[in-house]
C-alpha cells in the first residue's frame, strides 16, 4: 500500500456527516442559547493592586527625588562650570592655532638673521656669498654654529 | 474565488455576530457544524458523544465570540481549537472509559452497533485504524486530508510549525498505513 492510496483512503471519511434531525433541533437550541445568554465582555480587571503599591512606591520616589536635589545643591562642581571650561579650552586650541603662522615667521627671521651673518663672514673670507651659503644649507651642522664659532671667526679676521 | 467570497461573507457574519446578533451566529453554525461534527466524531468515535460536543464547541464559541481576533487565521480555526480543546478535556473527566495516556489514544475504542450503522464498513474501519495513531497525529490527518486545512491554518490550530508538522504528518501516513496492510490480512 502506497502513501496516495492511504490518502485517497481518507477521503472516504468527508462522507461522515451529522443526522439532519440533529442540526435542526441543535440549531435551535443553539440560537436559543445565544439568545437567553448574550455575551457580555469581561471588565478588564487590573491585576495590580494600587492602594497596596501605591504607597512604598510614592515614598520611594520622594526619598530618590530629595537625594538627587540635595547632591545637586551641595555639589562644588555644577554642571554649568564644567561646560565652560571646555568652551574654553576649545577657545585657547583656537588661539594657538591662530598665532602659530606669526610664531614661524618669527623662527623663521631668525633662521635667516643668522644665515646672512654667515654669509658675511664668508665674504669677509674671499669666498662667493652664495656659494657659502648654499655650503651653509647643505651642511645643517654647519648652519647651526654657535655665537662661539663666529667669535672665533671674527677673531681670525682680526689678526 | 468562491472561497473568497465566502470568506467575505463569513467574515461579516462573525461581526455580526459579535455585536450580539443570534441569527448571524446560526448562519455561522449550519456552515460550520458539519465539519466541527466530522472532527470530533473521528476523534471520539461516538454519535452521542460527538453530537454533545459539538453542540458545546458553538456554545463556548457564541461566549467567546467578542474576544474573537482573525489575525489572519480564519475563523473556522478558532472553532477547531475550540473543538480540539473540549477533545481533550472529555478524554480527561472519562478516564474510566478512554485512557490517554502521554498523549497517545490507546486504540481500545469499540465502535458501536449504531455507530456502525451509520458509518459505511470501509470508514468504521478507517475511523478505527485513526486511533492508533497519537492524539496530535490523528489531528494533523483529520485537518489534512479529510477537512483539507492548510499547513498554515493547521499550524494555527495546534501551535506547531509548518515543518513540524509536515514531520508529524509523514510519520502519521506511515503508521496509518501500516496499520491498515496488517488490517488487509487479518
Amino acid at each position: 500500500m502506497k502513501a496516495e492510496e492511504v490518502k485517497n483512503e481518507l477521503n472516504k471519511l468527508k462522507d461522515i456527516n451529522p443526522d439532519v434531525g440533529f442540526c435542526s433541533s441543535s440549531r435551535q437550541r443553539i440560537t436559543s442559547y445565544a439568545l437567553l445568554n448574550k455575551p457580555q465582555k469581561e471588565e478588564v480587571k487590573s491585576s495590580i493592586n494600587w492602594g497596596y503599591w501605591f504607597q512604598p512606591v510614592a515614598v520611594g520616589l520622594v526619598v530618590l527625588i530629595a537625594v538627587l536635589g540635595s547632591k545637586t545643591l551641595l555639589s562644588p562642581s555644577q554642571p554649568g562650570q564644567q561646560i565652560e571650561i571646555e568652551v574654553s579650552s576649545i577657545k585657547n586650541s583656537w588661539k594657538l592655532a591662530d598665532i602659530s603662522p606669526y610664531i614661524e615667521e618669527i623662527f623663521e627671521d631668525k633662521i635667516v638673521e643668522e644665515g646672512n651673518k654667515k654669509v658675511s663672514l664668508d665674504l669677509v673670507k674671499g669666498n662667493t656669498g652664495g656659494n657659502a651659503f648654499d655650503s651653509r644649507m647643505n651642511n645643517s651642522v654647519d648652519f647651526n654654529l654657535g655665537i662661539t664659532d663666529v667669535d672665533r671667526a671674527i677673531d681670525s679676521l682680526t689678526f | 474565488m468562491d472561497r473568497e467570497i465566502d470568506l467575505k461573507d463569513i467574515d461579516s457574519l462573525v461581526k455580526r455576530a459579535k455585536e450580539g446578533e443570534v441569527e448571524a451566529f446560526g448562519l455561522i453554525y449550519d456552515r460550520f457544524l458539519p465539519q466541527i461534527y466530522r472532527f470530533i466524531f473521528l476523534k471520539v468515535s461516538s454519535k452521542t458523544e460527538a453530537e454533545d460536543l459539538s453542540q458545546q464547541v458553538f456554545m463556548k464559541a457564541w461566549q467567546a465570540i467578542y474576544r474573537f481576533e482573525s489575525e489572519g487565521a480564519p475563523f473556522v480555526s478558532w472553532l477547531y481549537k475550540i473543538a480540539r480543546n473540549l477533545v481533550i478535556d472529555f478524554y480527561r473527566t472519562n478516564k474510566s472509559e478512554f485512557q490517554l495516556e502521554e498523549n497517545i489514544l490507546v486504540g481500545d475504542l469499540k465502535i458501536d452497533v449504531e455507530d456502525k450503522v451509520f458509518l459505511k464498513q470501509s470508514q468504521a474501519k478507517l475511523t478505527k485504524s485513526l486511533k492508533e495513531l497519537t492524539n496530535e497525529q490523528q489531528d494533523v490527518i483529520i485537518l489534512r486530508f479529510v477537512e483539507d486545512l492548510s499547513y498554515s491554518e493547521i499550524s494555527k490550530i495546534m501551535k506547531k510549525k509548518q515543518p513540524a508538522l509536515r514531520i508529524l504528518q509523514h510519520r502519521a501516513i506511515g503508521k496509518l498505513k501500516k496499520i491498515l496492510e496488517e488490517d488487509q490480512f487479518k
